[in-house]
């Protein structure tokens, strides 16, 4: 900063009055907020330790990395490990498992949210809303590794549910041993952890709707139904786009936390998704730190690239983009 | 008033079914706990109970015979109390600077700051870094990584949009400088935002167990979460390919009660306190869309 002072000073000794130059008034000016320089200073040195830094490591993917060398030293070998990554079929398959696991939840559980919003809005009572709310997004606020261990309780072989399927004559199941079964209980734990939390949003974009609109659709002698088919839905459907652009963009992300948690050795290969594979790679089986890194790479720049699409998307439809 | 007609047999059936979800989201909850206070005997007997007829509490006895849970508790408390003044602080003070009128680099900051958000090294590049700081087995690299959270500071930011400027401008009249103006006028004002921060903030830490599970590797300096993975993780990994179903059965089942008993050690805090803080938390969806 006293550099900077100094310049200045320089500056105005060489060109009295007239016309101050550009760069000493551009330096005046970023020694005026200096102060707020300095609160952003812990956040920017946040960033480039542990953001900016790591993507310099990204070059790891283009390595040959040995741990006596590292990343530095380490040679460079191209696009081997994309190479690799691509002719290994069980890269294939990781990498199906996670657009249809995410697909699904975007069917699936995306409109679940939207669902519970509009009935929500139906309830009468503020007392009996208030409690619901607390019943339906405390779960979100609970981990995984917790969420799964009720699960876990709950469609256990003697456990509530199959106690249950027991009483009504059917066939007592092992739930979490059960390749066909285990993809719809990701979808169902995931909309009963989450879609509570995730109707919030539309919640709030409801009662943002002018009252006026249902008065008329009243007049009008509009049935419930009617009144949420042409004036709810129609009036949250840049809320809607958005959450589901933002959802598409970010396609790669099949639910990590929940699929580590709920995991085992008869359905892993069944829901085994990219980040789930890159954990195992790197941190269980001989690790291969370069080729790791090489997955994970192929997976944030896919993901970048979507997140860009997206925004370009939504710029179109609804004149300003997510990242604006 | 005309209302009362509105009330229709369509609107009971959708609130019963609207209850009956809420039920179904909270009985399984309520299952945990009761089955933590169950005897194995009693569990196979009737699982699917709304009381336990002869609670015991053998099973909080097991989970406390050893430190773990302490341990663990400890950990995640001393986590908690050192990164969350440190995170708030670091995500606040970059809000405040961020949402103040155009000043040089203003801009090429923010978007390097908002480009992390949608792209990163990856674990494995974060994972030798944490390792060449010599931070692997130690509190430190919980504590510092993530202390920094772009969607907080997002947050803290469009709060600070909404604030007049002319606060700061007299302010400046009568010489005070940015950090004191942050401090002294802005810091009170964004009391709720700054609750609603701290509160993701603190849920965040008390959630975390994947960071501690790459980089800690010392089981005495494990958070609660990882604690508890260890003990659900190794039960959901009973059943293997090739057992007889009798035998998974059993697997499955077996020390449930002490597996119930963790989950309940662990979620109970954030049980306790969601309802009454529920407001806070909804206002960080609220106070304004999440934009860059």
């Amino acid at each position: 900063m006293k550099l900077v002072a100094k310049k200045e000073k320089g500056n105005e000794f060489r060109q009295p009055v007239l016309s101050k130059s550009r760069a000493a008034h551009f330096w005046r000016n970023v020694f005026r907020n200096r102060y707020l320089y300095l609160l952003m200073l812990p956040a920017i040195v946040h960033l480039v330790m542990f953001e900016y830094s790591a993507m310099y490591g990204i070059t790891l993917a283009f390595k040959d990395f040995h741990a006596k060398l590292g990343i530095t030293r380490s040679p460079w070998i191209g696009f081997k490990h994309f190479e690799g990554m691509f002719t290994d079929p069980y890269f294939r398959t990781v990498l199906l498992n996670t657009i249809k696991i995410s697909f699904g939840r975007i069917l699936f559980e995306f409109p679940m949210g939207i669902i519970i919003a509009l009935c929500f809005n139906e309830i009468k009572s503020a007392k009996l809303k208030k409690t619901l709310q607390t019943a339906y997004t405390f779960p979100h606020f609970l981990s995984w590794v917790i969420v799964s261990g009720v699960v876990l309780n709950f469609l256990n072989y003697n456990g509530p549910v199959n106690t249950i399927i027991d009483a009504l004559g059917g066939e007592r199941q092992i739930f979490m041993g059960n390749k066909k079964l285990i993809v719809p209980i990701l979808y169902i734990t995931d909309i009963w952890k989450e879609s509570g939390w995730g109707s919030i949003i539309y919640i709030a974009a409801i009662t943002g709707i002018n009252h006026e609109l249902y008065e008329a659709a009243d007049l009008d002698g509009a049935t419930s139904f009617q009144k949420i088919w042409h004036v709810t839905l129609p009036c949250i459907r840049g809320t809607i786009l958005v959450m589901l652009t933002l959802r598409v963009g970010s396609v790669l992300n099949a639910g990590f936390d929940q699929i580590f948690n709920m995991s085992n050795s008869i359905v892993q290969q069944t829901i085994d998704i990219l980040d789930t594979y890159i954990y195992r790679i790197t941190f269980q089986q001989a690790p291969d730190f370069s080729y790791s890194t090489a997955v994970g790479l192929f997976k944030s720049a896919i993901g970048f690239i979507m997140v860009m699409i997206v925004n370009r998307v939504t710029q179109k439809l609804e004149g300003t983009g997510i990242l604006d | 008033m005309l209302k009362k007609k509105r009330i229709s047999v369509g609107n009971i059936i959708l609130t019963v079914i609207m209850v009956l979800w809420g039920v179904v989201i909270v009985y399984p909850f309520y299952n945990s706990i009761l089955v933590s206070f169950m005897s194995q005997a009693e569990y196979m007997r009737k699982p699917f109970a709304f009381i336990v007829s002869n609670p015991t509490l053998t099973a909080y006895e097991e989970i406390f015979s050893d430190s773990k849970f302490l341990l663990g508790y400890r950990s995640t408390l001393l986590i908690l109390v050192t990164k969350l003044p440190l995170s708030l602080v670091i995500t606040c003070a970059m809000g405040y600077a961020l949402s103040r009128k155009r000043f040089p680099f203003s801009k090429a900051i923010n978007n390097l700051t908002v480009f992390t958000m949608y792209f990163g090294g990856g674990t494995i590049p974060v994972y030798l870094l944490i390792k060449q700081y010599g931070l692997l087995d130690s509190y430190a690299s919980l504590i510092l990584l993530g202390s920094f959270g772009v969607y907080n500071m997002i947050l803290v930011k469009n709060f600070f949009y909404t604030l007049p400027d002319s606060l700061e401008e007299s302010a400046k009249i009568d010489g005070a400088n940015d950090i004191l103006i942050f401090a002294r006028i802005y810091i009170p004002l964004a009391k709720p935002i700054i609750a609603t921060v701290a509160l993701f903030i603190a849920v965040a830490i008390w959630n975390e167990w994947f960071s501690a599970m790459l980089y800690i590797s010392d089981p005495k300096k494990w958070p609660l979460q990882l604690v508890l993975r260890e003990i659900i993780g190794n039960a959901t990994d009973v059943v293997k390919e090739g057992m007889s179903e009798e035998e998974m059965m059993k697997k499955e089942t077996f020390a449930l009660n002490v597996q119930m008993a963790s989950v309940v050690v662990t979620m109970l805090p954030v049980m306790l306190v969601y309802p009454f803080l529920q407001k806070y938390f909804m206002q960080g969806l609220t106070v304004g869309a999440v934009k860059g």
